[in-house]
């Protein structure tokens, strides 16, 4: 996206702690109008630190940030206009659920007769209207979940920044909330950037993903492009699993794995050793072909059956939906032969690591 | 583990049965005696007489010196309480925020003052406050003032050294019942708008209250009940209710009335007790 149209614009944002590594390098992301987008990456990637240099509460050592063309940097926190959804949800324990949402118009100066009609439609916004007496402690993490979300959007925010906010919800709940989330910035058209460390809900919820390793960028784009076409093993793994296998060119510029060809959709100079990557669902198993190998375990969990392929100089995991009845022949010790579609293969130079 | 405990209350009981035997030998046994005594009569010749007479609480009562000393009393440790709280707040608040690896460090240092006996640090402050102590003369080497400005031996010695004593006990009460201050929460009402100070008066303060009925709660008995300072620092011409006893029972040796002023003393206290207990309920809501 071009920086013309950027909503949001981080340009070489930086926050170096002095210790260490930087916690974010140099950072720039460009987010459009209405867009949400999800950081996603490991523990210590910088993704939270980002966030929260976006809200203020963390000021940067380097860069700039821009929202709606205003510089922010040196704005202070509380006259950013940015609504923030924390982790532990941060409700005020003192405070009753009216209270908690109208905490933002009070400070804003709105009229006492206003506040309590955006409050009621904010709390009916997320499903939570005839709360308003209870006190935070008196509801569930769902509920708790939806206040504090509650008292981020009445403050009409120019932007919405969410940090973890499913993950202390149980696994049912938190797909409900996902779903919810998802609807109620689709039908504001707010602007939103949350934090993530889990990929099915960066999947699941964002219009497009930055992906960040060691403070910085490591890919941004769309569910599909990040899923389907990853910039680098370490996307290619941190996004859904992924078979990792060490290959090398042939004379012809062909692809091998001990000495045997492999469908890859691209060549390369004889003798160059390059990491293949295929995900298990697009690894196929036949009677004979492809990479001889051996079955050397089968894993039912339920939706999917994982299938441990080993052979010479290899080792690949195979994914068969169980509604499909083709696995229920295998068993371990069996010989098969193991290939995938060219075009399912994704070719990166040697990541080094022998994984 | 709850259920363990509910289940078995009597481990609890028989855990708690050396710490009840030391409080019954200890203390109820002498404050039971102490208010048999304040019931002692007193002979004319000043010895202690057999039998009953509620001599000693007819004078407490009628005799308005008492009520004026009860009122000097806790005037005095309402005010050192307050300064220390005034102290204290942004210390233990400070020292609860602080994420270093001298956190530890700093905490000890804000408490260290009771390694030192409070006799030696009364005899510390007369040093500093004396008419030649410390702030006089700088006072009278720059030239403010031409003679000493009397900082002991009255009102303003005690309550700067009660305030000082105190000082420690409040920080660590504070310190200890911050506990329900979630960083998070201050940063929740940045983001939605609150300035610093805002944030302070509508998030921090009010969540704190509880530390700070809990510090004054205790620093206002140990003000009330403190003898060391007030009798140093005070030099014979500050009186009040701890003093007195002091007075009655080892100069005048009216030991019946000394008693019946500290069985007094002790309901006071039951008093503000009852009344914290409430008051930090109602903050806590």
């Amino acid at each position: 996206m071009a920086s013309g149209d950027a909503y949001l614009a981080l340009e070489g944002l930086s926050k170096d702690y002095g210790v260490g590594e930087p916690a974010v390098d140099r950072l720039d992301l460009d987010i459009g109008r209405g867009e949400f987008v999800a950081l996603l990456g490991p523990s210590g990637c910088g993704k939270t630190t980002t966030l929260r240099m976006v809200a203020g509460l963390v000021e940067p050592t380097g860069g700039r940030i821009r929202l709606g063309g205003e510089d922010l940097t040196a704005k202070s926190v509380h006259r950013r206009n940015i609504g923030m959804v924390f982790q532990n949800y941060a409700l005020f324990p003192h405070m009753s659920v009216a209270d908690n949402v109208a905490f933002g118009l009070e400070m804003r100066g709105v009229a006492g007769s206003e506040v309590k009609g955006r409050v009621a439609e904010a709390l009916s916004l997320v499903r939570l209207s005839g709360y308003e007496a209870r006190r935070p402690k008196a509801l569930s993490g769902g509920q708790q979940q939806r206040v504090a979300l509650a008292r981020a959007l009445v403050i009409r925010p120019d932007l919405l920044l969410l940090d973890e906010p499913l993950s202390n919800l149980d696994a049912k709940l938190r797909e409900e909330m996902r779903s919810e989330i998802r609807e109620i910035q689709r039908r504001l058209g707010i602007t939103t950037v949350f934090v993530t460390h889990d990929q099915t809900e960066a999947l699941a919820l964002a219009d497009r993903i930055a992906v960040m390793e060691r403070g910085r960028l490591a890919q941004l784009g769309t569910p599909e492009a990040i899923y389907e076409t990853p910039a680098s093993p370490f996307v290619a793994r941190f996004v859904g699993r992924i078979n990792s296998l060490a290959a090398d060119a042939g004379d012809d510029g062909g692809l091998r794995i001990g000495g045997q060809p492999i469908p890859v959709g691209e060549t390369r100079p004889a003798g160059t050793r390059v990491t293949v990557m295929v995900r298990p669902q697009h690894v196929a198993l036949g009677p004979s072909g492809g990479l001889a190998g051996r079955v050397t375990g089968l894993t039912y969990v339920g939706d999917i059956v994982q299938v441990a392929v080993a052979g010479e100089g290899f080792a690949v995991i195979a994914e068969r939906g169980t509604a499909d009845p083709s696995w229920r022949g295998l068993g371990v010790g069996q010989e098969v032969g193991v290939g995938w579609p060219a075009s399912a293969a994704l070719v990166f130079p040697e990541s080094g690591d022998g994984r | 583990m709850a259920d363990d405990r509910q289940r078995r209350p009597g481990l609890a009981a028989s855990l708690s049965l050396p710490a009840v035997a030391a409080i019954s030998l200890g203390f109820l046994v002498p404050v039971l005696w102490l208010a048999r005594m304040s019931f002692n009569p007193v002979d004319p010749s000043g010895a202690l007489g057999e039998g009953w007479t509620a001599h000693q609480y007819v004078e407490l009562v009628t005799d308005s010196f008492y009520a004026e000393l009860t009122l000097a009393t806790f005037r005095m440790a309402a005010t050192s309480t307050f300064f220390a709280l005034l102290v204290g707040y942004p210390i233990a608040l400070f020292l609860y925020r602080l994420e270093s690896r001298w956190k530890t460090l700093l905490v000890l240092l804000a408490i260290c003052p009771l390694l030192v006996s409070g006799v030696v640090r009364a005899y510390g402050w007369i040093v500093i406050l004396g008419d030649a102590g410390w702030i006089n003369s700088i006072l009278r080497g720059a030239g403010l003032i031409d003679r000493p400005i009397r900082l002991v031996n009255n009102h303003v010695g005690v309550t700067i050294g009660l305030t000082e004593s105190l000082l420690p006990y409040m920080t660590l009460s504070l310190l200890a019942g911050l506990g329900r201050l979630d960083r998070g929460l201050e940063e929740a009402a940045r983001t939605l708008g609150a300035s610093p100070l805002r944030t302070f008066l509508r998030v921090t303060l009010p969540l704190s209250l509880p530390a700070v009925v809990l510090g004054s709660t205790i620093c206002l008995m140990l003000a009330v009940s403190a003898f060391i300072t007030p009798r140093l620092l005070g030099g014979g011409r500050v009186f009040l209710l701890a003093t007195e006893i002091y007075e009655q029972a080892l100069v005048t040796l009216n030991w019946p009335l000394a008693a019946a002023i500290a069985v007094c003393m002790l309901l006071l206290f039951s008093l503000v007790l009852f009344g914290s207990g409430r008051l930090q309920r109602r903050v806590a809501e």
